[in-house]
């Protein structure tokens, strides 16, 4: 155990399916992140990248091993706790955005606050001023489907950021985006990382955000690599 | 083939959700109007064959003067009475011939007065002649048949053996018989006999003559007997009463069982074609009229049938219109269902008429097998040819709506977005805008249009597919108020997202933001539409019951009514043993005397004269729902002086209204008495004893009328020196008894039958109407109807909230990733789906009950309540199930989609969707 990490994954095995069908996601991985770091996850698709940030985020449960995060061993969590660790210490960038279409941006922004029943007055606050963040500031009140997929984006990160969690988990976040606003989310990642000095751990193919990384670990068939030291 | 095979079985369940919705609707739209033929069937014949007096075509015609001859035979008998008999027969209408029975004769002389030993008040003889074929079968118990004429010119007559015995006398016993110009026939009895089948319906024409009969007031009785003639003694019976004395009647006996509702119509026009052309049945002689009451009967069952007919058609004009409302919802969820794989196959080349034709072959296929069904079920319950009509409907909509909704969803081969430009977003939204809005105004035009013409015309004159407007107006206007509503929800669910937009929490801004922007139009319009109808077929029902029980008061007036045809002082008799019982709560006894004429300001009115002990009477009628009348506590007081009086006075009386201020006068018997006003008649039971409207209602004391009619008479008697006052005017004897209480009607029974008095329970009433086929009938179509709307309510319920599935569970899916708790996912979709289903649900029951109050009189309910005007609205409580129905249904829906999402792995979510 590396007493501190903020997160640490021992021998976890997933797998999907039985018999001659099954898929083996995750096969023993190991893990550990330290807090304020920021960890690319590459990998080939269908290496488990995916699966691996399912369980860190506690939506998924490895069939051996087990997942801390912030010591609290995510494993052992009813469905209410993992409910509560999402709640509380966990944020999630989806590659598809997860936005909540019926929602306005800000509304988007504010959900996690209103998870937490934060006051009215400071949930107010705080999502303006992580709006004026992400440079949204003035798409307040539009809907997703009125916004650019990197407006979008830049709305669930400022979703992410809302209930000040421990670790951003992120997948693929700049998947669907263009080169140019891929650039810009990445680096608003780092910084809003390093701002906040939160964990983050994201999967991405993206040769910039590797790099924007203080490491990248790869996935192979379900098992981890250290990648080389970034220069 | 394959391939399609697979799509159907991906989307099974709404498959089979819209076959059973075919299945069910076509079988209960192709029974229901065979079932109600065989109601209509079963109603004119029950009319006919209940009818008293009966249904009977009677032809009557004279001998004439000059045409007799004492001295002819039997020959001469069977030249005028046989051989006519048999030309009737032969010249009756083809229509008729089924349903009459062949002629049975009748040669009846007019009212002869006699006197004999046994009979000394005298009474009245009819000398007659039966024939049916042949003569009547009889056993001689003594002396022979009547023959011609002896020396002693004597009419000679057969008696039957009740009837000799009743008047003293036996064969060879002879007696004068009286006629109106009091000259006297010498009869001569030759033989006394006895029936050798006395149910033979020739006996039907004469009854007397096998059995004397009674009547009038007990004081006075006048027994009527009948003299068998013989075809050798009628000639002389003809000589003896010249000129027309002697008259042939032949009756031509119904028979209810060979009577249909189909062939009513034309029955109808021959026996009124017969009435109006006597001359038609070719029966020679003088003074020929045809009579019948069949085609009145028949036109009053027809009257009731056809209102029945228009109530269902009502009815199932709406379950239609809901079912296909229901199968649009269905076909529009397949299409949603759909819609990746038809954009896709269309973006890869397929085209529109190929892709609506895929879709028509499956609902075709599905369509087809649910009418198929249909028609078995409703061929099992109402054997008969298919109600095309209403199936043709059904499967129309079911089968062309999926291919219309899929190819409008393959036309959008690119999911819509919403245009960046600010002003072709706003000039998309307008026209949209005015696209809806004229087809809302549309609809609201023939909803109004519908109503209007429903209320002006009744749903009775309906006749025709042309009339199905009418038919349609109720749920054309629930469709215009679901449209109203709909507009109507927005603003509410906006107010409610503000709320919740102050809120704390996420649930509640979740459930608002997305109830607010995820309704859909059609689902809303059929829940609507089908609450409405069944709120409208639950008030219906509600109403006719109780419009029923409030008929058994205004036709019984109590809780048990004995009467008998004339008046009769035995019937304080069955007051006393009511009064006396247990379990009577109160009794009165009185006369209600219809067809009196008042003399007032205005002219002469006809009224119904009720005289009655006002006390009692004021006591039961507290006990009924006409409730306590005060005004009979002041003409009890007022008539005390008028009871005592000798001499000529006003009698106190209770009228109605317009009679309060003027001093009207009343013809009693042949008396003319003033009446003093001293209120308003309360209210009082609105049918007479025939069942007709009873007119405006003069209300006196029993006592004091017959004080004043005495004391009129005799100061007539004493001005003029005419006759002492006759029987009727000297009392007032009763006609009526009515009590209340529950033991009431079995000791009426008991004391009715010891004086000969016909009896008639509210209950019995009751039991009598509501077994009565086409009132039975429409109250059972109008609870199956109820139920099935209910269910058809509760599918698409169901159908909408799988529509906006995906969608909820996407973002129930991410609110969990964000950290909502699951059982706080299941209240988000409950508060999600409830609000638009509730207010829907709500206010199609309100609508429905608000439509019977519009609709009770056009579609003549009164019909089957047997009151003379519309009866009052009554919503029972089941009429609320629906909303309850829905709201249970949603519940459900959430608990299962609940279930399905703990299944699902949360993760995903993350994925590419």
């Amino acid at each position: 155990m590396n007493a501190g990490a903020a997160v640490q994954v021992r021998g976890a095995h997933r797998t999907f399916g039985s018999g001659r069908s099954a898929v083996h996601a995750l096969r023993g991985v190991d893990l550990d992140v330290a807090p304020g770091e920021l960890v690319a996850l590459v990998g080939r698709s269908g290496s488990g990248k995916t699966t691996l940030l399912n369980l860190v985020g506690g939506l998924d449960r490895p069939d051996e091993g087990s997942v801390l995060v912030d010591d609290v061993d995510v494993t052992a969590l009813t469905e209410d706790g993992q409910a509560e660790l999402r709640r509380e210490r966990v944020a999630f960038v989806f590659q598809t955005f997860g936005l909540i279409p019926v929602l306005t941006a800000a509304e988007n922004v504010g959900v996690p606050l209103r998870m937490r029943e934060a006051p009215v007055a400071e949930r107010e606050r705080r999502v303006e001023m992580l709006l004026e963040l992400v440079g949204l500031g003035e798409h307040a009140l539009q809907r997703p489907d009125e916004l650019s997929g990197g407006q979008q984006q830049r709305v669930a990160i400022a979703r992410a950021l809302a209930g000040s969690p421990r670790l951003l988990v992120a997948d693929e976040p700049t998947g669907q985006l263009d080169s140019e606003t891929g650039l810009s989310v990445m680096a608003l990642i780092r910084g809003v990382v390093e701002a906040e000095g939160m964990t983050a751990l994201v999967a991405t193919h993206d040769p910039v955000m590797i790099a924007l990384a203080d490491r990248a670990v790869h996935l192979v068939d379900g098992r981890l690599v250290e990648a080389p030291a970034r220069a | 083939m394959r391939a399609a095979w697979r799509r159907s079985r991906a989307d099974l369940w709404p498959l089979l959700v819209t076959a059973l919705v075919v299945a069910l609707t076509v079988g209960l739209t192709d029974a229901v109007p065979r079932l109600l033929t065989g109601r209509a069937d079963t109603a004119v014949r029950t009319a006919v064959a209940q009818a008293d007096p009966a249904a009977d075509l009677l032809v009557t015609l004279r001998y004439g003067p000059g045409a007799s001859d004492a001295s002819a035979g039997p020959s001469d008998t069977t030249v005028s009475v046989d051989d006519v008999a048999r030309a009737i027969d032969e010249s009756v209408p083809a229509p008729l011939r089924p349903v009459l029975g062949a002629p049975v004769a009748a040669v009846t002389s007019s009212d002869l007065a006699l006197s004999t030993p046994d009979l000394p008040t005298g009474g009245v003889l009819w000398m007659t002649y039966l024939w049916a074929g042949q003569e009547p079968a009889v056993r001689w118990l003594d002396g022979t048949a009547p023959g011609r004429p002896g020396p002693d010119g004597a009419v000679q007559l057969a008696l039957s053996d009740e009837v000799a015995r009743r008047l003293g006398v036996g064969a060879g016993d002879t007696f004068q018989a009286r006629k109106e110009d009091r000259t006297t026939v010498p009869v001569l009895v030759t033989g006394v006999f006895d029936a050798v089948d006395a149910s033979d319906e020739v006996w039907t024409a004469r009854p007397e003559v096998l059995r004397p009969r009674v009547l009038g007031a007990k004081t006075e009785p006048t027994t009527v007997v009948g003299g068998l003639l013989s075809a050798a003694s009628l000639p002389a019976a003809r000589a003896a009463l010249e000129p027309d004395g002697v008259a042939r009647t032949f009756r031509l006996a119904v028979d209810p069982q060979a009577l249909d509702f189909r062939g009513s119509d034309a029955l109808v026009k021959q026996v009124a074609a017969l009435e109006a052309s006597p001359e038609l049945l070719g029966a020679p002689g003088p003074g020929l009229t045809v009579t019948s009451r069949l085609d009145v009967l028949l036109l009053d069952a027809r009257a009731r049938v056809a209102a029945t007919w228009s109530q269902a058609v009502v009815v199932l004009a709406g379950l239609a219109c809901g079912a296909a409302l229901v199968l649009l919802v269905a076909a529009a969820l397949l299409a949603r269902r759909r819609s990746t794989a038809l954009r896709t196959v269309r973006a890869r080349g397929a085209s529109l008429p190929a892709l609506a034709g895929g879709a028509a072959a499956e609902s075709a296929v599905v369509v087809g097998l649910g009418a198929a069904v249909g028609l078995v079920l409703g061929g099992v319950v109402a054997p008969g040819p298919v109600t095309w009509p209403w199936v043709v409907v059904v499967v129309l909509v079911g089968v062309l709506a999926p291919p219309a909704f899929a190819t409008a969803t393959a036309m959008r081969a690119e999911p819509r977005r919403v245009p960046t430009d600010r002003h072709h977003r706003r000039l998309a939204q307008r026209v949209r805008t005015v696209r809806r809005v004229s087809l809302e105004a549309a609809l609201l035009v023939l909803a109004v249009a519908g109503m209007s013409a429903l209320r002006r015309r009744g749903a009775v004159s309906m006749s025709g597919v042309a009339d199905l407007l009418l038919a349609a107006a109720p749920v054309l206007a629930a469709a215009a108020v679901a449209l109203l509503l709909w507009r109507a929800v927005p603003p509410l669910l906006t107010g409610a997202l503000h709320v919740a937009r102050r809120s704390r929490k996420a649930g509640p801004l979740l459930a608002m933001a997305r109830a607010r922007s995820t309704g859909a139009l059609l689902p809303f319009v059929a829940l609507v539409v089908l609450t409405t109808l069944v709120g409208l077929c639950a008030a219906l029902v509600g109403t006719a019951r109780a419009g029923q029980v409030d008929g058994s008061w205004d036709s019984v007036g109590a809780d048990v009514v004995v009467r008998t045809a004339v008046p009769d002082a035995s019937l304080g008799e069955v007051a006393d043993a009511l009064a006396a019982a247990d379990g009577v709560d109160a009794v009165a006894v009185g006369r209600a005397q219809g067809e009196r004429q008042v003399f007032g300001v205005q002219g002469v009115d006809t009224v119904q004269v009720l005289a009655v002990d006002p006390g009692p009477y004021g006591a039961l009628l507290a006990r009924t729902p006409f409730g306590a009348a005060p005004a009979l506590a002041r003409l009890a007081r007022a008539s005390d002086a008028a009871a005592a009086r000798t001499d000529v006075g006003p009698l106190p009386a209770l009228v109605s209204g317009p009679l309060l201020a003027t001093a009207p006068s009343l013809r009693w018997g042949d008396v003319t008495i003033d009446l003093d006003p001293v209120g308003e008649a309360p209210a009082l039971p609105a049918l007479q004893q025939d069942g007709t409207p009873a007119a405006a209602t003069v209300v006196v004391d029993r006592v004091a009328l017959a004080a004043v009619v005495r004391a009129v008479a005799a100061a007539r008697a004493d001005q003029t020196g005419s006759a002492a006052p006759g029987p009727e005017q000297a009392v007032v004897d009763p006609d009526t008894v009515w009590a209340v209480g529950p033991g009431a009607s079995t000791v009426a029974h008991t004391a009715a039958a010891t004086v000969g008095a016909h009896e008639l329970s509210r209950a019995q009433w009751l039991a009598d109407r509501r077994a009565d086929p086409l009132a039975d009938g429409l109250l059972l179509l109008l609870a199956l109807a109820a139920v099935l709307c209910a269910a058809l309510a509760a599918t698409v319920v169901v159908l909408d909230a799988a529509a906006s599935a995906p969608g909820r569970a996407r973002s129930l899916a991410t609110a969990r990733v964000l950290g909502l708790r699951g059982r706080a996912s299941a209240r988000v979709a409950a508060g999600e789906l409830l609000p638009p289903t509730l207010v829907a649900a709500a206010g199609g029951v309100l609508v429905g009950a608000a439509l019977v109050g519009v609709l009770v009189g056009p579609l003549a309910l009164r019909l089957v309540t047997g009151q003379t005007g519309d009866p009052a609205v009554v919503l029972p409580w089941w009429a609320v199930a629906p909303v309850g129905l829905v709201a249970v249904t949603v519940l459900v829906v959430v608990a299962v989609e609940s279930s399905a999402r703990r299944r699902e792995r949360l993760g995903q979510v993350l994925r590419v969707r």
